[in-house]
């Protein structure tokens, strides 16, 4: 095998990877040194004007961004223990195991614009169930969407429901690809089931549960699809992310040359932050 | 295993159930209802809270010259676009991981050093794993989308 023949297997993937990924971005950084908007649809050249614009006269953009990194951290912290404690639950002996399993992973099988329409009507503030039934408690009415905190905990609950089976799934395949004999040498030890799983179970899982993390951050921070659904955004610009920021400057507002900076700055500060968020996670869950 | 330990387990189950659940009842519940009965109040419960009518489900059966909605067109959209995605990226997916798992590539091995997360492979088992104890006919397809997803 001295002549390429590897070459001849990788390249249609690596030709369209470049043809999908590679030119996209590169295009996006020439468009993002371009003044292109409604007014002069054209590619031409304005230097770093864009770049100037972006760090010294655009708080919306960091703000949404700072609402972005709460929205997403929170709802895959939320993710990661429910997920791990449904995992945990189904794990070993319980009854109708199969049924709940299967259950547990419906809503990641659903289209979440779809279901995002549904928890709408669902937090709907004077026709919804949600409502209806905190009245039947006694509870005042709460102004799920209207309310700018109390929104953005909204969209909270809606994504942990769609992506939480997600991280359970993952967490369950980890769980269940275990080998048994550090649980055998745990149990011969005498160890309660608390320690068992500090000193064991946890440590076991830990490169998957980053894997996991990692791959809801990356998912997470795109959020874009119920926040469009679920608020547009809304109240005023209450639970408006980086992506439905950028969404608005670039196709409705048809800032073109101005959206692709803020893109090509949102995935400069994503690569490096996610990094920098999977070394600390892998310091801090793996004890060598 | 304490009493307390099976309950509250039960119990936590149970509720995350009801929540997942629960917004799936409540479309199925809507689907049955006229326009009075969503826009005046909350409803529940057919034929006790409100008169249930197959409105909702007869347009879709209706061809769309009478006023329905048409669902197989886009039906069959959404079927070519999966089955044609699926067969493009299998086939490049295959061709890249039969490359990268037969021969060595010096610049992926520097990559990989880069990042060393020491999930890659124990990610793709277990996944895959799981995967292939629910459906196991799309396990194959899902090995190869992953591995494409990594390379």
């Amino acid at each position: 095998m001295n002549f390429k023949h590897k070459f001849v297997f990788l390249f249609p993937g690596l030709f369209v990877l470049i043809g999908i990924l590679i030119f996209p971005i590169i295009f996006t950084i020439r468009l993002s040194l371009s003044g292109w908007n409604s007014y002069t649809p054209e590619m031409n050249f304005i230097g770093i004007t864009n770049y100037i614009r972006l760090f010294t006269d655009d708080p919306r953009f960091w703000e949404s961004f700072f609402r972005l990194s709460f929205l997403s951290v929170t709802t895959v912290i939320l993710q990661y223990v429910i997920g791990f404690a449904l995992a945990m639950m189904v794990w070993r002996e319980i009854k109708f195991k199969r049924f709940f399993r299967v259950i547990f992973l419906v809503p990641m099988m659903t289209t979440p614009v779809i279901m995002t329409v549904i928890w709408r009507t669902f937090f709907h503030e004077s026709l919804g169930p949600v409502n209806d039934l905190l009245g039947g408690l006694g509870v005042k009415p709460i102004l799920w969407l209207s309310d700018p905190v109390i929104a953005k905990f909204t969209v909270i609950i809606v994504e942990v429901w769609q992506w939480t089976p997600f991280m359970f799934l993952l967490l369950l395949a980890g769980l269940l690809s275990l080998p048994k004999e550090p649980f055998l040498a745990a149990a011969i030890d005498g160890a309660s089931p608390f320690r068992k799983f500090v000193y064991v179970t946890f440590p076991l899982m830990a490169p998957i549960s980053i894997g996991a993390i990692i791959i809801r951050l990356i998912e997470a921070s795109k959020i874009m699809d119920t926040v469009f659904v679920l608020t547009s955004g809304g109240p005023g610009t209450a639970t408006e992310t980086s992506s439905f920021y950028i969404y608005i400057k670039g196709l409705r507002e048809f800032q073109m040359g101005y959206a692709a900076t803020l893109s090509f700055t949102y995935l400069v500060i994503m690569i490096i932050s996610l990094t920098i968020i999977a070394k600390v996670l892998t310091k801090l869950m793996i004890k060598e | 295993m304490s009493k307390l330990y099976t309950f509250l387990k039960y119990f936590f189950i149970t509720f995350w159930t009801v929540f997942v659940v629960a917004p799936f009842l409540w479309a199925v519940s809507t689907s049955f209802k006229d326009f009075q009965s969503v826009n005046s109040k909350v409803t529940y419960i057919p034929w006790l809270d409100f008169e249930p009518t197959l409105e909702g489900w007869r347009v879709l059966i209706k061809s769309p010259a009478k006023g329905g909605v048409d669902i197989v067109e886009p039906y069959f959209n959404s079927i070519f676009v999966t089955c044609t995605a699926s067969l493009i990226s299998i086939v490049l997916g295959t061709l890249a991981a039969y490359a990268l798992s037969r021969f060595t590539f010096k610049a992926l091995l520097l990559l990989m050093h880069y990042q060393d997360l020491p999930l890659k492979p124990d990610l793709l088992e277990t996944t895959i794993l799981l995967f292939s104890s629910f459906h196991k006919e799309s396990c194959l397809q899902l090995y190869y989308q992953f591995l494409s997803l990594f390379f």
